[in-house]
């Protein structure tokens, strides 16, 4: 009586300790937000420089990660791309990517976060011109 | 009688093989298991070799980035012992020392360090007596314990998040396993159920690795050769492991992590006077683990022990 007594107890821990809290909030897109600190729109860089890639990004509760791109928006040539996988509902990126553009052109610079892996995701974007 | 030699040897060849072909290592997706364990009424000191080996796949969150593949291999050395309290009570700790590599693109990366120190208390609840008269024995023990943060942990990595076994030597936090182990043995052939599961609880980044259950089945045949006694075994294991969760305070599950792995066992087990060695390999028959992006390749385990 005593050996079942004691395994029911430790069968109940085990039991008891598989339940899994969970904090489910529905996607509400308009709680996410996107701030650029940089680059502003409008910024002229020349090639070799270091553009700065630096925005807050914030929601109500957990995103994925965020990915951002660069892109030459005359020739839709994707340059850059690079992403992080970061599961908190603060990101804060700091970042720079050399600027390795020959011409003059428009790059548009989008920030994407990424709330979950069924493409629930939010972008801002601002334009920024190279020269030679 | 020179059938199950011939047989055992075999076996002992094969495990041999096996453990030398894989030149890799091995931390367990779970927590310890005991199996089945040596002559009970004495203390022993041993050491132990592991390897897991996985593959995994990193899907990126853009579209246009292609899948990572890699591989992944867990080498553990751990020193382990177990001290007898009186006729019932016993005390099991574990050293591990932990050498992780990954291979990606051609590329390696490793971590190693001393693990998270694991120290069991266990009570034997059923004990038939080890008299010759008896054909039929049981043994059934329980215990828990505890596995403190001893091993190195640098904080959450991209690969945590993307559910692959921790490549850290230890997890940050404290941990309390519990154990179940029953024996039963009819003439010469028996049966061991291990069963250990891990309550974890969250580390100071309140990241927490999901709880984690371990089951084994094993049959086993004793052979008596001399002063040699011989053990060969074989059975299942099944291994579960619950999500992980990002932060624990605010609920958020990890649903990359956690899952199962169902693998057949092979090993043998061999005793001479106070010296004792044990081989053991694992082979995944079915798994579903981290949304299928986590594959175990296999495991082995070797290890060798003195009683006193």
């Amino acid at each position: 009586m005593r050996q079942i007594a004691t395994v029911a107890a430790l069968l109940s821990i085990v039991t008891i300790t598989s339940c899994q809290r969970e904090e489910v909030t529905p996607i509400q897109q308009e709680d996410l937000s996107i701030n650029i600190i940089l680059p502003e729109n409008g910024d002229i860089y020349k090639k070799g420089d270091d553009i700065p890639l630096k925005a807050d990004i914030r929601y109500i509760s957990q995103m994925h990660g965020y990915i951002i791109k660069i892109t030459d928006k005359n020739s839709g040539a994707l340059l850059y791309e690079t992403e992080g996988h970061t599961h908190d509902d603060k990101i804060s990126i700091n970042q720079s990517w050399p600027n390795s553009v020959a011409n003059s052109t428009d790059l548009e610079v989008r920030f994407i976060a990424v709330i979950d892996h069924d493409d629930n995701e939010k972008s801002k974007s601002v334009t920024i011109s190279t020269r030679p | 009688m020179i059938k199950n030699i011939i047989g055992c040897l075999l076996l002992c060849i094969s495990t041999w093989h096996t453990a030398n072909a894989c030149d890799a290592c091995g931390c367990s997706i779970t927590n310890q298991n005991l199996g089945l364990l040596p002559q009970s009424n004495r203390h022993f000191a041993g050491i132990q070799y592991q390897n897991n080996t996985f593959n995994s796949i990193q899907r990126p969150l853009s579209d246009t980035q292609p899948d990572i593949y890699s591989e992944e291999y867990y080498h553990t050395v751990q020193l382990w012992g177990r001290v007898f309290i009186g006729k019932r009570w016993q005390i099991f700790a574990f050293l591990p020392y932990r050498n992780n590599l990954r291979k990606q693109s051609g590329a390696s990366g490793n971590i190693s360090g001393i693990g998270d120190i694991t120290v069991l208390v266990n009570y034997n609840l059923l004990q038939t007596n080890d008299s010759s008269m008896n054909t039929i024995r049981h043994r059934l023990q329980l215990g828990g314990g505890v596995k403190a943060p001893t091993g190195r942990y640098l904080g959450v990595s991209e690969l945590d998040k993307a559910g692959l076994p921790n490549m850290q030597p230890g997890t940050g936090a404290w941990d309390i396993p519990l154990n179940l182990n029953y024996t039963f043995k009819y003439k010469k052939t028996g049966l061991n159920l291990d069963a250990a599961y891990n309550i974890t609880t969250p580390n100071r980044y309140n990241y927490k690795y999901g709880n984690r259950l371990n089951t084994q089945l094993l049959g086993f045949y004793w052979l008596n050769m001399k002063q040699i006694a011989i053990l060969p075994q074989a059975g299942i294991r099944y291994e579960y492991a619950l999500h992980d969760h990002d932060n624990y305070d605010k609920g958020w599950l990890n649903r990359q992590t956690g899952g199962y792995i169902l693998s057949a066992v092979a090993g043998i087990q061999a005793y001479y006077k106070s010296f004792g060695v044990q081989l053991s390999f694992y082979k995944p028959v079915a798994q579903a683990y981290a949304n299928g992006d986590i594959t175990a390749i296999q495991r082995a385990d070797a290890g060798i022990l003195l009683m006193f």
